[in-house]
């Protein structure tokens, strides 16, 4: 990727080697850097995961201590979550956003620079905790006390990590939010807006309204740790529970936070390779705004056991299941896009629909998880975790799949390769489905989630479970190859990538000949 | 307002070119999204505070700080651009950074444009070259503005 042109007479003044991307405040570069980041981190979460599944490959305890096997499973969560889902379709909204609404750069670009830097900072916190003595927190990614005010020194590390990490979302969300708002291109109306861009805005006002709820919830077990505060600490007179009801009210918001963007990123592709307008925009956008809305009147379904009075357990089934209208909107609406469409299933396009089929089956679990009765079995169990691995994994990460392939042309001018890109698809949509879909059972037979040791008759399930998840693991080296051979070079992309393709983004030049413009874009 | 570059010919040769950058949230769009920020913001911490989780309310203020700030800044930027003005033998460079106005005269005779694309057609910078001394342009403007705005002026720069 390297620079310059005809017209450059004389000496290039762009900081060049490492100091380019340090101080970078250029869009994509920076989209480019929160990419490559959630990429590493996704190496780095994974390994964790792969341990998790080697120990759980047999009852009894065989490679890790019960202690360091807590560790692995609240690291895993909480890099996962804040180390790379969000900072990867925050990378996507820093090379996507300005380019779909015909915008210079973000908002802000030097705030833009500096909710990137933050990221690493945390990261190297909450993975330094590994060599501290007493290890990681083990605590689990909801922090919940009173574990999280007693433990040792890398519980202080990572509130720090966390509070660092929401300043970074928060500013990013300004950023966004501002950008979506203000920098449109003339003639592009809050309704002509591409669906990734709409879902982002919903999304960054999500961010907005909860990192707040977050910061205070980690500073009053910050201050129950060490200054003397009882706000959770029940020897003290303090409350627990009112710990959970804060964290789920940032919570559950909060896993909206992961699957709004991804909608959005569906909502690009399949009407792409489908080759007919998105069905029902308006719809999609109000559909997105109701979730929204609606997350926030929720968190009680993450707590019906904590001892909640009928009415609060019915308020809190009826207003999840009420989810699944808006959810199912964009389902219906993404299947009648697709339907009489001349459709063609490139990598992009076989992880969207991938998306749509498996991220239904998570909405389903948890359809099932609302209903009060039934939750109060199933808590605490396997089946929670195969409900948030089917939307988070074949709903948030497929979807960062989806877009990766989708957009690499644009990234780097060159196309990725096709057959390995169908290989790391098949590889991952059945081997993820190994490794998932038994833990319903495993749930619904009565395992426990976060335990590194189980009783007899869990064995061939899990064992399944950690066959499919190797598998997993392994498939995702294939992804890393494509990226890099993209990256280094291969057939040359098109502006117009995909036939189908329809947006701002496609008239930009993907390799650019210079020269090419006589007149100045606008939006019809 | 107009966003991007806008020609006005002023004469076989001469001519102005004005950079813009796109403000499309109107005043009341600003009120209505600062207002709602304000109300969720105060709703949900307050509410906490009520139970007894003051600690959300500063981390709420603060937050709606930057938000007020972000918002600021936007306003105070909006009425920026840059205009070049070639007229005879000279090219007057003016712009406008909030309060500031600068203003820089060039003999169109020596003045060189520089375009600089960090991979081709991406990332790109102009700048405006004389006497060793560069002025950066376009900075209201997307890669392929740019690469438009140095198209334009070289064809207009250069001795008539
Ligand atoms: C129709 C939509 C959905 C419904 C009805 C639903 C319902 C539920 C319920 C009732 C629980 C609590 C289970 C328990 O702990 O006993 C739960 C847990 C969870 N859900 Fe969902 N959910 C939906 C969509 C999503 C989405 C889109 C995501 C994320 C992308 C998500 C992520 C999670 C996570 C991470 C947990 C577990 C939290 C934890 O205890 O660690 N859910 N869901
Ligand atoms: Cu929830």
């Amino acid at each position: 990727m390297d620079a310059t042109h005809a017209h450059d007479h004389g000496h290039d003044h762009h900081p060049s080697g490492l100091m380019r991307w340090v101080k970078t405040t250029n869009h994509k570069d920076i989209g480019t850097l929160y990419l490559w980041f959630a990429l590493i981190m996704f190496f780095f979460a994974g390994s964790l995961a792969m341990m998790i599944r080697a120990e759980l490959f047999e009852p009894g305890m065989q490679f890790v201590h019960p202690e360091f096997f807590n560790q692995l499973t609240t690291m895993h969560g909480l890099i996962m979550i804040f180390g790379v889902i969000m900072p990867a379709f925050t990378g996507f909204a820093n090379w996507q956003v300005p380019l779909m609404i015909g915008a210079p750069d973000m908002a802000f670009p030097r705030m833009n620079n500096w909710s990137f830097w933050l990221l690493p900072v945390a990261a190297i916190f909450l993975i330094g905790e590994f060599f501290l003595p007493g290890g990681a927190v083990a605590g689990g990614w909801t922090m919940y006390p009173p574990l999280f005010i007693q433990g040792g020194v890398s519980y202080d590390l990572t509130i720090f990590a966390v509070h660092i990490m929401g300043a970074s979302s928060i500013m990013g969300s300004i950023n966004i939010i501002t950008t979506i708002l203000n920098m449109r291109a003339p003639g592009m109306t809050m309704m002509k807006m591409p669906m990734f861009v709409w879902t982002w805005l919903i999304t960054a006002y999500l961010l907005i309204a909860t990192m707040p709820v977050l910061a205070g919830a980690v500073t009053m077990l910050l201050t129950d740790r060490h200054f003397g505060t009882h706000f959770f600490n029940a020897a003290g007179g303090g409350d627990p529970v009112m710990f959970q009801h804060i964290f789920w009210f940032f919570g559950h918001p909060e896993v909206y936070i992961l699957i709004l963007p991804a909608f959005g990123i569906i909502s690009q592709i399949i009407p792409t390779f489908a080759r007919k307008p998105l069905f029902g925009y308006a719809s999609m956008v109000y559909a997105t705004g109701s979730i929204a809305i609606l997350s926030f009147i929720v968190w009680g379904h993450h707590m019906f056991t904590v001892g909640m009075p009928a009415a609060g357990q019915l308020f809190f089934m009826y207003s999840t299941m009420l989810i699944a209208v808006p959810t199912g909107v964009k389902v219906f609406n993404w299947v009648a896009t697709m339907w009489k469409g001349s459709m063609t299933f490139e990598t992009p396009m076989l992880f969207a629909v991938a998306f749509v089929c498996l991220f239904t089956m998570g909405g389903f679990s948890g359809l099932v998880l609302a209903i009060t009765p039934v939750d109060i079995q199933l808590q605490d169990t396997y089946y929670v975790v195969a409900h948030f691995h089917y939307v988070l994994v074949s709903g948030a990460l497929f979807s960062i799949f989806a877009g990766a392939y989708y957009w690499l042309p644009k990234w780097t001018g060159h196309m990725y390769d096709e057959k390995l890109g169908k290989l790391h698809f098949w590889l991952s949509v059945i081997s993820m489905n190994i490794l998932f879909f038994p833990m319903h059972f495993l749930g619904l037979a009565g395992m426990p989630r976060r335990v590194p040791d189980y009783a007899l008759q869990f064995t061939q399930f899990n064992q399944i479970a950690s066959i499919g998840g190797f598998i997993f693991g392994a498939s995702q080296l294939i992804f890393l190859i494509v990226v890099l051979k993209a990256v280094r070079g291969g057939a040359k992309a098109t502006d117009k990538v995909w036939e189908g393709a329809e947006g701002l983004e496609w008239t930009v030049p993907s390799p650019a000949p210079y020269h090419t413009f006589e007149t100045a874009p606008m939006v019809k | 307002m107009y966003g991007g570059i806008q020609i006005t010919q002023t004469g076989a040769v001469d001519c102005c070119i004005t950079a813009r950058p796109n403000c499309s949230l109107s005043r009341s769009g600003k009120i209505l999204v600062l207002a709602s920020f304000f109300l969720i913001l105060s709703v949900t911490a307050g509410v906490f505070a009520m139970m007894g989780a003051w600690p959300i309310l500063p981390f709420a203020g603060l937050e709606m700080l930057a938000v007020l700030l972000a918002f600021y800044q936007v306003s105070c930027h909006e009425r920026d651009y840059e205009r070049i003005t070639i007229e005879g033998n000279t090219l007057v460079l003016e712009r406008r950074d909030n309060v500031r106005v600068m203003r820089s005269e060039y003999n169109r005779c020596w003045a060189q444009v520089v375009l600089q694309c960090r991979s081709v057609g991406q990332q790109c910078r102009v700048a405006l070259r004389s006497h060793g001394a560069e002025q950066e342009l376009g900075r209201h403007l997307n890669d392929e503005q740019r690469t438009e705005l140095a198209h334009q002026l070289e064809r207009r720069l250069g001795c008539q």
